[in-house]
């Protein structure tokens, strides 16, 4: 085997070790994981916990928005009812399809990853523990604020997707799209923090010998997830930060009068929006495979061909986005590539169905809980899946777009897709969390009733969308045959809304949150997250040489209990994981990770406070929040990045690995690179919002500031990434001074800030107003987002200026000096580029 | 005058959901998308059945069919080989229906522009070189079995034009004229609602479509070419045309031959034959003339037309009286 | 990041055809331009996912050891079902 990295693979032999491990090593763990107590347990950053409390938050969420549909359901059994007042219903169904898409679907899957991928892959937690946290608190008081706007009327009223111009201030005059609008935000910061952990988690941090082929099929699911995630979410951030600019501030990227077009918002949203779905399939279709081969006690077959299937999925699912405007006029041409595209990420899913079904057939399932939940979900999704192919093809889809059918086809895959393997989960891992596992037989009933129901509820949708009922309508008129329907999937949604609440009746009675003393190995599953688990994990990290290591060596669990592999004490007295290579997981570094703190608590809650203060426009409290929130921020990140000592610690059987890594291979690097591709698609899509308009409506359209402008700025930005690069060169170098790097860094900062200020006020200076057509809202947008990237060059500059002068920037390499660089050298690329291609179009004055 | 419309059908029938519009079409927009509909519902059928006979004996069925079943072999074909296969022929049948629906035309097809508002229907039908002839609101009126080419625009918000048994959706968007084309090759009432979500309500925003034979269409559009200027036919309804004007509805409303130019609402210019009211929502009637008028907030909460409930009993009737003999 | 390239290869030649279609699309619209280049990206891109599948499936029975089998393997797959997707994007071009 070439080796990835320079570890001898033969050093693997030394393991298992044998001998008493010394007294004390597991005391010495315990001690460094240990969760606080009392109050102070909300500090906690292990993912056991934060796990918990994120699939609890999610599933309360999943409660809400369905209490919010059966309010729905009674109003649509009958014609022109006023069980709701048709404003108020229009809120229901937005904040319906909001918490389930945003606040319960992909946190639901992320909360499953955070709780079950780091026992899956043996790590002791994810890579970034108090970035979890923070995701998580702001996720959870974001949410409920958001929510809570039912209360005051305040919901957004604009469907899930909110269009323009009818979310446009024009036609939303209220604070109720702005609740939408900026509650997302908090969401999009959540779930761009999970993808960073999940992609580092699943490519660095898996047990030694996992390769790639190794490795569980959730864990690609979630890895695949993640990259989705990086790919998709800054379409809608920045789609958001448009409307929510044109609402503010009138800068017209969607008002056709001043050159903006309706269908820009419609292109950002589903070029996020198509991908979102997949992103919440993938991880419940990875654990249905996880799933499917435990229950039917064999391998999964096609697990290879499965692998394949997530990542045609993941490519393929960004090319389909369109097929959500097939009614919009389109040219033609187009709208058939978005066809065929539809029709192709169709085939990978059914691999997946095929090879839980040819699992099921080589098995001998056991009939219990979690195979009804994952049986009822193949059958449902593939119901949702035909219905999918039908409406890819073009003509067809003109006549059901937009019609109950398509409400009956979305609710099929996700509730098959998605909801029924989430039960699955829940019965079959619960085990793993709690003392007790939950009750097979009042699992029978939830899962009958839950089935039951659904089907009852959106079989005949199908047929009321053929008849004529669009979606969102709050009634309908009598005389129009569509009574019947509508009252059966009334009636379905009381049975299913049983199956739910016997489900809560069973959590109640038997879910008991333990680690330590868990229900264990229930199912009799074969992969890592079932070893004995403590606070710490695993007591050792094992060496994995199959993809079902206990079922292929029946002794591990005792020996991995023993501590007889990797890091089987505190290595060096802290929280520790195994970093290791992303294809083949050799050994590479110890990662030393932080205990429990309130800062990424108190930065969530002032996060949190900032937008939600700014919806409702009390600007001075929006903005104190939003100091404070980096103020916490960066106490936060003060206590990070110190020097580990001894340098070298030994892992196990006296193999002596890093303790600080820098470089493109240290994991704050890759967070780093992620978060910067994040911010690079932003740019991407901006281009695109760019171009698109001025394709659109190309006659308000005017060159812009004179081209001597160009090649100064352009210079400048050049120039300040050229001194970020700079400055970690001269860090490196024996004889620079303390303060040269650093002072290479300010100085970029300062280039930075000032080629900003020049490029904006020559947009001024050339009359452009951001108010004035498509063309000055865009520029202006472009500008907007490198001004807030210049800021935080600025603060990130300033802050790595104190910790230089705490003596804290290690040489000759430092991580937080490499962050800040990459960070201030994509900023003046993006500079750059955007200064390039908003003076080169419609041509160089 | 009385329009003369076939009486086979009714309105009730034009908004009737059985059997679905969907899968009864009138005209060949909506004909061609049914057998490609049948098709897919077969294919689905099919699919759901291969998928439950694997999954029977997966589960059920005895050792050796179960050791036959599970495999890679299974994966590759019901997973790879079979979607390809039914796939690739359903593209190329939907892709081929596409291109054919929307085929170019002769260029000589009668033209109307539909407009959408909130939460009701501009209809404008144009002459040969694009420009507007004659104003309407609501309800289309088309000859049978000829092509019509529809403009569609949209005055505020997004809206969506569908009048499923003539043809599939197309969306109303501001600043864009999308272009779609319906056929009716039967005479009758075929009943359509807003399918793009506008806002309030969108629910309550539904139209019809008549379609006359030639020759009836023809005499419709010239009669009403000519200006609508008749005397009232009773005091009532000359009262009633007075309030018109005090009231304020001529600043919204548009009767042609009058001084009454408003363009805000609906043009009312012929109100008293068209079938529905409130844009297809009421039966046309005095009763629902005066309820209407006198409080359409209870009726169609947040439309753009305020509730004139101060407007005493009397009144009311003079104004209906006036309607009825818009015809 | 090579091994990544490789694993996903078809899968990228599939992303260049497909947005570079959909550009065409957008400039050109529904034109005898557009259906010409979309012919033309989609012969050139299909020959890449299809060489690629070919050498990858070609590596995958000479690999030494079986992490090697395994990459090949996969790389040979996700082109070949690249090839599969990047057909089904060109018939517009042909039907429409």
């Amino acid at each position: 085997m070439s080796p990835e990295t320079s570890f001898d693979p033969a050093l693997y032999g030394r393991f298992p070790t044998s001998g008493d491990r010394p007294a004390g090593e597991l005391a010495e763990l315990e001690r460094a994981w240990r969760v606080p107590s009392g109050w102070a347990r909300l500090t906690a950053v292990n993912n056991n916990y934060v796990g918990l409390w994120y699939v609890a938050t999610a599933f309360l969420f999943f409660l809400l928005a369905g209490v919010l549909a059966l309010v729905m359901r009674v109003q649509l059994a009958l014609p022109l009812q006023g069980v709701l007042p048709q404003e108020t219903y229009n809120q229901f169904f937005t904040m319906h399809g909001t918490l389930m898409m945003f606040l319960f679907a992909v946190p639901m899957v992320e909360a499953l990853g955070v709780v079950l991928l780091p026992q899956m892959l043996a790590a002791r937690d994810l890579p970034f523990p108090r970035l979890s946290a923070y995701a998580f608190w702001a996720y959870f008081v974001g949410g409920l604020c958001f929510f809570a706007s039912l209360f005051f009327g305040l919901a957004p009223d604009g469907g899930w997707f909110m269009y323009p111009p009818l979310t446009s201030t024009a036609f939303s005059p209220g604070i109720n799209a702005d609740f939408w609008l900026l509650g997302i935000g908090f969401i999009e910061i959540s779930a761009i923090a999970g993808a960073i952990e999940i992609i580092v988690g699943v490519l660095r941090t898996r047990a030694p010998g996992m390769t790639l082929a190794r490795m569980p099929i959730f864990a690609w699911g979630m890895l695949v997830f993640a990259a989705m995630i990086v790919v998709a979410f800054p379409s809608v951030i920045l789609g958001t930060l448009l409307l929510e600019l044109e609402r503010a501030l009138n800068w017209p990227f969607f008002d056709p009068t001043r050159g903006g077009d309706p269908l820009l918002w419609q292109h950002l949203f589903w070029f996020f929006g198509h991908p979102e779905v997949y992103i919440i399939f993938l991880p419940a279709s990875a654990l249905v495979s996880m799933m499917v081969s435990t229950l039917a006690r064999t391998r999964l077959v096609g697990h290879d061909l499965i692998v394949l299937a997530f990542l045609a999925t993941g490519f393929i699912s960004f090319g389909v986005w369109a097929h959500h405007m097939f009614a919009t006029g389109m040219p033609m041409l187009s709208v058939g590539f978005f066809s065929a595209a539809s029709m192709a990420v169709s085939v990978p899913a059914g691999i997946q169905v095929f090879a839980w079904i040819a699992t099921l057939a080589i098995g001998k399932p056991v009939f219990n809980t979690p195979t009804l939940f994952v049986v009822g979900g193949l059958f449902t999704f593939v119901l949702g899946g035909v219905t999918g192919v039908m409406v890819a093809m073009v003509p067809f889809n003109w006549q059901v777009h937009d019609t109950h059918f398509i409400v009956a086809h979305l609710h099929y895959v996700l509730i098959g897709g998605m909801v029924f393997p989430m039960f699955a989960t829940f019965y079959h891992w619960s085990g793993m969390t709690s003392r007790r596992a939950l009750s097979e037989r009042m699992g029978k009933w939830v899962f009958w009733l839950m089935f039951a129901g659904m089907q009852v509820i959106f079989l005949p949708m199908h047929l009321t969308g053929l008849m004529g009922m669009p979606r969102r309508v709050y009634t309908y008129l009598p005389g129009r045959d569509l009574e019947v329907t509508n009252m059966i999937s009334t009636a379905g949604a009381f049975v299913f809304a049983m199956g739910v609440l016997l489900f809560l009746v069973d959590l109640a009675r038997n879910f008991r949150f333990s680690i330590d003393d868990n229900a264990g190995n229930v199912y009799g599953a074969g992969t890592l997250e079932w070893l004995p688990t403590g606070t710490y994990s695993t007591r050792s990290i094992p060496i994995v040489t199959s993809l079902y290591p206990l079922w292929d060596d029946a002794n591990l669990a005792e020996k991995v209990e023993q501590g007889r592999y990797f890091l089987p004490g505190a290595a060096h007295g802290r929280r520790e994981t195994l970093i290791t290579s992303p294809l083949r997981a050799e050994p590479e570094y110890v990662q030393t990770m932080p205990g429990p703190s309130a800062w990424p608590l108190l930065a969530a809650i002032f996060t949190a406070g900032f937008f939600l203060i700014l919806t409702v426009q009390a600007y001075a409290a929006a903005i104190a929040s939003g100091i404070l929130a980096v103020i916490a921020l960066l106490r936060w990140l003060w206590q990070t990045d110190r020097p580990v000592h001894p340098g070298h610690v030994d892992v196990g059987a006296g193999i002596m690995l890093p303790t600080y890594v820098t470089g493109p291979r240290s994991h704050g690097w890759w967070a780093m690179i992620i978060l910067l591709i994040v911010i690079g698609m932003m740019l991407l899509m901006g281009t695109f919002s760019f171009l698109y308009l001025y394709g659109v409506h190309p006659q308000f359209w005017r060159p812009g500031p004179p081209a001597g402008w160009l090649p100064p700025i352009l210079m400048g930005y050049l120039l300040a990434a050229g001194l970020a690069v700079f400055g970690r060169a001269l860090l490196a170098r024996k004889r620079s001074t303390l303060w040269s790097p650093a002072s290479a860094m300010m100085f970029a900062g300062a280039i930075l800030t000032a080629v900003f200020l020049v490029d904006l006020s020559s947009w001024r200076a050339s009359g452009l107003t951001g108010e004035a057509s498509g063309q000055g809202a865009i520029v202006h947008m472009f500008l907007a987002l490198q001004g807030m990237l210049v800021a935080i060059a600025a603060v990130m500059i300033v802050y790595l200026a104190f910790r230089n002068a705490r003596g804290l920037v290690t040489r000759p390499r430092n991580n937080s000096f490499d962050l800040v660089t990459l960070f201030t050298g994509y900023t003046g690329l993006q500079g750059a580029a955007i200064t390039l291609l908003t003076r080169l179009v419609p041509g160089a004055a | 005058m009385r329009q003369p419309i076939s009486t086979a059908l009714s309105v009730g029938d034009a908004l009737a959901g059985w059997p679905p519009p969907v899968l009864d079409p009138a005209g060949p927009y909506a004909g061609s998308v049914v057998m490609l509909s049948w098709l897919l519902f077969a294919m689905a059928a099919l699919v759901v059945a291969v998928v439950l006979a694997a999954l029977w004996i997966a589960l059920f069925g005895s050792e050796r069919t179960k050791h036959k079943l599970g495999g890679p072999w299974l994966v590759w074909t019901g997973g790879v080989a079979f979607p390809i296969v039914v796939l690739t022929g359903l593209l190329v049948w939907g892709l081929a229906l596409t291109s054919n629906l929307t085929a170019p035309l002769r260029g000589d097809e009668m033209r109307v522009r539909v407009t959408g508002e909130m939460w009701w229907w501009r209809i404008a039908y144009l002459d040969g070189s694009g420009s507007p002839v004659l104003h309407d609101a609501n309800e289309l009126h088309i000859p049978v079995g000829r092509p019509i080419v529809l403009e569609l625009e949209a005055a505020d918000v997004i809206h969506s034009f569908w009048v499923p048994r003539l043809s599939g959706k197309l969306d109303m968007i501001p600043g864009r004229t999308t272009i779609m084309r319906i056929q009716a090759d039967e005479p009758g009432m075929y009943g359509g609602q807003c399918a793009e979500y506008c806002g309030g309500p969108h629910a309550l925003m539904g139209f019809v479509v008549v379609a006359h034979p030639a020759e009836r269409f023809a005499a419709l559009m010239a009669a009403r070419r000519t200006p609508a200027a008749r005397p009232p036919a009773n005091a009532d309804a000359a009262r009633g045309a007075g309030l018109f004007r005090t009231t304020g509805c001529a600043a919204c409303h548009r009767i042609a031959g009058t001084d009454a130019t408003g363009l805000a609402g609906p043009d009312l210019t012929h109100v008293a034959s068209r079938l529905t009211l409130g844009a297809g929502i009421l039966p046309n009637n005095r009763g629902t003339l005066i309820g209407w008028t006198g409080n359409s907030q209870a009726i169609k909460p947040g439309n753009r037309m305020p509730a004139y409930s101060t407007l005493p009993a009397a009144d009311l009737r003079a104004i209906a009286a006036y309607l009825e003999t818009l015809r | 990041m090579r091994a990544w390239l490789y694993l996903l290869g078809g899968m990228l030649i599939w992303a260049i055809d497909f947005f570079a279609l959909y550009i065409v699309a957008s400039v050109f619209h529904t034109s005898g331009t557009a259906r010409l280049i979309t012919l033309a990206v989609t012969l050139l891109c299909l020959c890449a996912a299809a060489w690629l599948a070919r050498s990858a499936w070609r590596r995958a029975g000479a690999a030494p050891n079986p992490f090697g089998r395994w990459t090949h393997k996969l790389a040979a797959w996700t082109a070949a079902a690249a090839s599969v997707a990047i057909v089904w994007q060109g018939l517009p071009a042909l039907l429409i």
